[in-house]
């Protein structure tokens, strides 16, 4: 069981490639996954592709025909240390909603900028939307350093620039590495074509994450459901804290009150059960139901009809004040009202937008929501499970928004 | 919480979310080690049960040891098992070399599934599918929309937030992927683990095992001395050939894969 125990225990990284069209996202991720393909249990890179490393992630026939990432793809390495994910995404702003879907399943980023063209829109507001989405760990790669002549003035002024840009959103950059990613130059080792740069290359950099440990500890378990095929028993994914046999729970928003007599588990249950755990209880008591969030009355979540969260937004079709949606929150669904939208921000230059009834494509606001029935909610930064939610048009994720 | 278990829980939080959303969930099972990893997985989220019923797409070309695998399991898990073959194709002769090898394909498995789609009903069906099994397979959603005519459009596929998984509601039929953050490692530690059965085709035989099972014609077994899951693992973590080397409807031509998937392929 040795070696199965030493795999269980490395530490789990997903790394998404951010930043502009063209500057080198899939091509660093090819690149890095062809140097690592001599790691044991890597398949080998197609020789075939051998230069165009961005084949290695961009496999559909239209991405490779157009030359350009369409969809997020994600994949995956072990080394003896750590598991990593990369994760892709497309750099159009078109495709903002495939690079979202991304971004929202990485724990850190890479944001690569091209040396030849500086920072653009889409660096930007690829950076403005780490911050938002709680992804605060951000290697910078200063790509196609070879149109800059690899000279080091060229890339301190790049790095100035990003690093600006990366403060104005809350950022602070862990590394920012000058890199020519098509010839692997400080991709995994470091280039001697650079040797004015004494920093760590990418996949270094990458090496010295620190994976993020929860702090919030209290009880958080939002029901998914409720099985009454034989005793009932109510199942869902605990987001925060540990439960053991015994433990009292408040029922939110109704406030009933049950406790937990059995932690089922299938062959054998368990007398306990920890954060991220699926599990299924058998409570004496009050039964909740889908949506409603288990807690101890001590440590009660936030429950509020009415309240404001950072939105931005994703469909053609803007949100107007005055509509109706659907608003789902950890494994709440509830009809939802637009109120109220203010303190606009146009996401390309980060300039504030005049005062306005709607939210626009790729606009972000300050979005006053009212529900149908009262939402069970936690500030972002506190649980970001039930601090983040998404709004639906006829079942299709429109907009989504942080809770301050 | 270590890793197996973290990827365990991920996996029964979305078989939990379909079987919540969907009245008429099926799952499909090929009796390969992802899809039996994933029927352990459902046994678990359901204490036991298995409550929707397991469809094997026979194509009448698997391995002996595949059906003698089905049966076996059927019996000990008490599966609602439904076997769903492409009748007419097959008595038309369709097999690999009537015409080629994606006609096959798209006759035997993917009319196979729309025939029974349409004849038993299922909104939603559960697949074994993992990202790092193909690169098109890598840009799958966990909760994927298909089409009336069955078509996955992947250039335009919704967006997925965190773990609110969309439900597009003009969607014909949905598939989700509860495995899709699985690797093929992952799926062999998970297994030895938990002691989840394994079909035979995938241990080795006078040097010889199947690293992806499916028809028989279109397999072709690797040189290996792995007999145990042990030492497949052992061998997976030195090996540096792709899992689906030995699958032939992926070689034969540029992007057969996404071809087969935009029509329904599974």
């Amino acid at each position: 069981m040795g070696v199965s125990n030493r795999a269980d225990e490395k530490p789990v990284l997903r790394i998404a490639m951010v930043g502009h069209v063209d500057h080198g996202k899939s091509t660093l991720i090819g690149r890095i996954r062809h140097e690592l393909s001599a790691l044991p249990g890597t398949s080998a890179v197609d020789p075939s592709i051998a230069g165009n490393w961005a084949y290695v992630v961009d496999q559909l026939q239209e991405e490779r025909e157009r030359e350009m990432t369409i969809d997020t793809t994600q994949t995956f390495l072990e080394t003896p240390a750590c598991r990593l994910v990369f994760i892709d995404v497309p750099g159009h702003q078109e495709l903002i909603h495939n690079m979202i879907t991304g971004a929202t399943r990485a724990d850190a980023a890479v944001l690569v900028l091209a040396a030849d063209e500086g920072v653009r829109v889409q660096t930007r507001r690829h950076a403005l939307l780490l911050s938002m989405l709680g992804i605060h760990t951000v290697i910078v790669a200063v790509n196609k350093m070879d149109l800059a002549e690899r000279s080091e003035p060229a890339f301190r002024v790049l790095e100035e620039a990003i690093l600006a840009e990366l403060r104005a959103v809350g950022i602070s950059s862990s590394a920012t590495i000058p890199v020519v990613a098509r010839d692997g130059d400080n991709v995994v080792t470091r280039s001697p074509t650079m040797p004015w740069f004494t920093g760590p290359s990418v996949m270094e950099a990458l090496g010295e994450v620190e994976p993020a440990s929860a702090v919030f500890d209290a009880v958080r378990l939002p029901v998914q459901d409720v099985y009454r095929h034989d005793v009932p028993t109510v199942v869902g994914r605990l987001l925060s804290g540990t439960i053991a046999e015994g433990d009292a729970l408040t029922i939110f928003p109704s406030g009933g009150a049950a406790t937990v007599t059995a932690i089922r588990r299938f062959p054998e249950n368990h007398a306990a059960a920890e954060a991220g755990e699926s599990v299924g209880l058998v409570l004496e008591g009050a039964l909740p139901e889908r949506g409603n969030v288990l807690a101890p009355a001590s440590d009660p979540p936030r429950t509020a009809r009415e309240f404001a969260g950072r939105v931005f937004w994703l469909a053609s079709e803007p949100l107007a004040v005055g509509e109706e949606l659907s608003l789902r929150c950890g494994t709440q669904s509830v009809a939802a009202r637009i109120e109220e939208v203010s303190e606009k921000l146009d996401t390309a230059t980060l300039d504030p937008l005049p005062p306005a009834q709607s939210l626009a494509i790729m606009e972000l606001g300050t979005v006053r929501i009212s529900a149908a029935t009262p939402v069970v909610m936690e500030p972002f930064v506190r649980l970001p499970g039930l601090g983040r939610f998404v709004l639906e048009r006829a079942g299709r994720p429109s907009g989504f928004g942080i809770l301050p | 919480m270590d890793y197996l278990s973290r990827m365990e829980s991920d996996s029964i939080y979305v078989i939990r979310e379909a079987f919540n959303r969907y009245s008429r969930l099926a799952m499909l099972w090929s009796m390969g080690k992802d899809s039996t990893a994933l029927l352990w997985m459902v046994r678990r989220a359901f204490f036991g049960r298995v409550p929707f019923p397991v469809i094997h797409i026979d194509t009448s070309y698997k391995f002996p040891e595949i059906y003698a695998f089905r049966d076996r399991l059927a019996k000990e898990f008490d599966l609602d098992l439904r076997v769903a073959r492409n009748e007419d194709a097959l008595a038309g002769g369709m097999g690999p070399t009537k015409i080629d090898k994606f006609a096959c394909c798209n006759a035997l498995k993917t009319n196979a599934l729309k025939q029974a789609i349409a004849k038993m009903g299922f909104e939603a069906l559960l697949l074994g599918i993992r990202r790092d099994e193909h690169g098109v397979r890598a840009k799958e959603r966990y909760f994927s929309p298909r089409s009336q005519d069955f078509t996955w459009n992947v250039g335009s596929q919704p967006p997925e937030l965190w773990d609110l998984y969309a439900s597009v509601d003009e969607a014909a039929h949905d598939r989700i992927h509860p495995l899709l953050h699985m690797t093929e490692l992952d799926i062999w530690r998970y297994v030895r683990r938990e002691g989840v059965p394994v079909n035979p085709l995938y241990l080795a035989k006078e040097g010889k095992r199947y690293r992806s099972i499916g028809c028989a014609p279109c397999c072709m077994p690797i040189a290996s001395n792995a007999t145990t899951v042990d030492e497949i693992i052992a061998e997976l973590e030195a090996s540096h050939e792709p899992e689906r080397a030995g699958r032939a409807q992926d070689k034969e031509a540029a992007f057969t894969m996404q071809k087969l998937r935009s029509l329904g392929y599974m």
